[in-house]
């Protein structure tokens, strides 16, 4: 072994110096210290976080708070025992409570003679309150009453089942001369069977 | 019989990870085991139906417990497996979640609340989304009552484009449907509570606790991903599977570990496996495991994660093989010439502009990215893992547009996609832009010390 490695490296000890923000790298020693680190830098993210919630660059934290959350939860709290058809009547208006009714009114296997998009329309106008625009759309009217069918006279891929139909549905007391009988009364929105005999 | 099926998508989805990645800790096991369930859930199904096996309650239960016996088939020929796999649960490492912090508490506290906030709403609002009612949930419940994807709503036309997305999300609801439930909104609401904790999970492994959190608590209060996560639609779960995809592969560069590599491929076919443009992301993982691997010439990684285009290609199969039937529910066709219209790509670039800075959208994310690009520009271009990270956002971000770019519309215009349907392709980025932000060298080292500062008083040494 050479004699330089022998030697062993001299070090002269250096009286480490402390920087004054060396506590600041360590926890805190004692609860108090630490409920009071918590609480300022917590006031300092809070500060930070309102500011970007008040500012104007970005509406949609307000928009999240006031119209998601807030409305949401007080219109679930609002009616919190309401049962799955009135929760869809709630947010489909009397689009789904007409269509519940046809489903009671009608069996699994009706194939259902729906009114023309024309005259969904026309009844949509004089009755705004009531809102069934949707029934214009056969893949919205079939979600609401499946595994029934719905038949749009106007569709080329429903011709194959207007000599199938077993019901119509009446909107606006139209459609009651699709039927091959006289109806006496004759209610606004109902749902009919072709035969005669199927009267409930 | 319901809840079950819960459970039994959870248990799967554990053990199928268990089995091809490895040993999670518990807070990843929460996360990960219910999304990555649904995937093998919905894979079971599609192959239980090319075989023509009818979607039952029995069939099902059948083929989820053949799965569960096969991937725990180590374990019940050899119970001293199970007996070592059980210490884990003993080890404290196992069980940690974070250090504690009376802000990270707080913060905590805040995503446990809009989870609660989120799930609530999920399961108390019947579906009435335009795209759900008409394509997924309607979709879903043909699927369940008749048992086949080719149902009488495919014949009869009666169901929207969504029929011919893959089918992840539709086999979901339907999943739901056949085990009894009224509504299928409980899967969307397990699929955002998973999706949030999973990301914290897999951010703690990267960033300091209250960092994490932070980031945790940016992805759940964007303001549009948090009003479409009580909607079942694609678009969440598929940010969900594409963003934790990505940043598991992070996690496998940083931390060399090859359990966040399979959870990686796990993640990412299931990102294809929801929505067919999840292939650029699919593709951005390409790209990173190419150019990590490039120099030392090993491409092993590569091959297996070619794996995660295998359910993309699947779907286009079944598509192709059923084109009589799907094709007019396909709503767009891939251009492969590259489209040269520089006005057709402004329209797209202003389009995706206006989404990201939208004073609604994303509430602070692109302004936040804008900002941590500026301050990292110099570690970006000194550092390749600063480098990568940006390019894993970067990439599919460009790919996206670069898509759109491509493809040729059958029933809207672009600049109709643009204004009402793009908010929610920017999802994937959006979770991605939050865990980057918070890994740049200044923050991420302010949050280190931070947490220092803020952690529990240390008990004296005893000499």
């Amino acid at each position: 072994m050479s004699q330089s490695a022998r030697k062993k490296p001299y070090h002269k000890k250096k009286k480490q110096k402390k920087s004054k923000y060396e506590s600041l790298k360590r926890p805190s020693k004692n609860w108090v210290g630490f409920l009071f680190r918590n609480a300022v830098i917590g006031l300092l993210f809070f500060l930070l976080f309102s500011t970007i919630y008040d500012s104007s660059k970005v509406k949609g934290y307000q928009w999240l708070w006031n119209n998601f959350i807030v409305s949401n939860w007080k219109a679930m709290e609002k009616y919190p025992d309401y049962t799955f058809e009135q929760r869809q009547q709630m947010k489909m208006g009397y689009f789904a409570a007409y269509l519940q009714y046809i489903n009671k009114n009608t069996p699994d296997s009706a194939i259902i003679l729906m009114p023309s998009p024309q005259v969904v329309d026309e009844v949509d106008q004089q009755d705004k309150k009531r809102k069934i625009g949707w029934l214009r759309s056969k893949k919205h009217t079939t979600y609401m009453i499946y595994p029934r069918k719905a038949v749009y006279a106007d569709l080329e891929q429903d011709s194959v089942y207007m000599d199938k139909i077993t019901h119509v549905a009446i909107i606006g007391g139209k459609q009651y001369e699709k039927l091959p009988y006289r109806v006496k009364n004759q209610p606004k929105f109902t749902v009919l069977p072709i035969n005669p005999n199927n009267i409930k | 019989m319901n809840f079950l099926s819960i459970f039994l998508a959870f248990i799967l989805g554990f053990s199928f990870l268990r089995w091809v990645a490895g040993r999670f800790s518990f807070i990843e096991i929460l996360g990960l085991s219910f999304p990555a369930g649904m995937g093998v859930v919905t894979f079971i199904m599609f192959l239980l139906n090319v075989v023509g096996i009818g979607l039952t309650q029995n069939s099902l239960l059948l083929a989820g417990g053949f799965c569960l016996v096969a991937f725990n088939l180590r374990y019940i020929i050899q119970p001293q497996k199970l007996v070592n796999a059980a210490e884990v649960v003993g080890e404290k490492q196992f069980w940690e979640v974070g250090k504690f912090n009376l802000i990270w508490l707080v913060l905590v506290m805040a995503v446990a609340g809009i989870l609660f906030f989120v799930t609530k709403k999920s399961l108390y609002t019947p579906t009435f989304s335009t795209d759900s009612v008409s394509s997924f949930d309607l979709y879903a419940k043909a699927i369940a009552s008749e048992g086949s994807l080719l149902n009488s709503l495919i014949s009869d036309r009666s169901v929207g484009f969504g029929a011919a997305y893959p089918p992840l999300t539709s086999l979901s609801l339907a999943y739901a449907y056949i085990f009894g439930f009224q509504s299928s909104k409980i899967i969307p609401a397990l699929l955002f509570i998973s999706f949030v904790v999973a990301f914290y999970g897999l951010a703690v492994k990267n960033l300091s606790s209250t960092a994490a959190i932070m980031a945790t608590l940016g992805l759940a209060l964007s303001p549009e991903l948090l009003a479409q996560s009580a909607l079942n639609t694609t678009s969440v779960p598929q940010a969900m599977y594409a963003s934790l995809g990505l940043i598991a592969l992070f996690t496998w560069y940083k931390r060399k570990e090859m359990k966040y590599f399979y959870l990686a491929v796990i993640m990412l076919s299931l990102n294809g496996w929801i929505r067919s443009e999840g292939i650029v992301y699919i593709f951005t993982a390409l790209l990173f495991v190419f150019y990590v691997h490039f120099s030392e010439k090993k491409f092993k990684n590569l091959y297996l994660l070619l794996l995660s285009l295998l359910p993309f290609v699947c779907w286009q199969l079944f598509l192709k093989m059923n084109a009589a039937i799907m094709e007019p529910f396909v709503q767009v066709n891939l251009s492969i010439v590259p489209n040269m219209d520089s006005e057709y790509m402004a329209k797209i670039l202003r389009g995706a502009w206006k989404n990201f800075f939208h004073p609604s959208y994303y509430g602070i994310s692109f302004y936040l990215f804008a900002a941590v690009i500026v301050i990292n520009v110099w570690a970006v271009i000194k550092k390749k893992d600063t480098f990568l990270l940006l390019a894993l956002i970067l990439l599919p971000l460009v790919g996206y547009l670069f898509l759109l770019n491509q493809l040729q519309l059958k029933a809207d215009s672009i600049e109709n996609i643009m204004d009402a349907s793009a908010k929610r392709f920017f999802f994937g980025t959006v979770a991605l832009i939050w865990f980057y932000v918070f890994q740049i060298y200044p923050l991420n080292r302010f949050f280190k010390g931070l947490e220092i500062f803020l952690g529990i008083p240390e008990k004296p040494k005893h000499e």
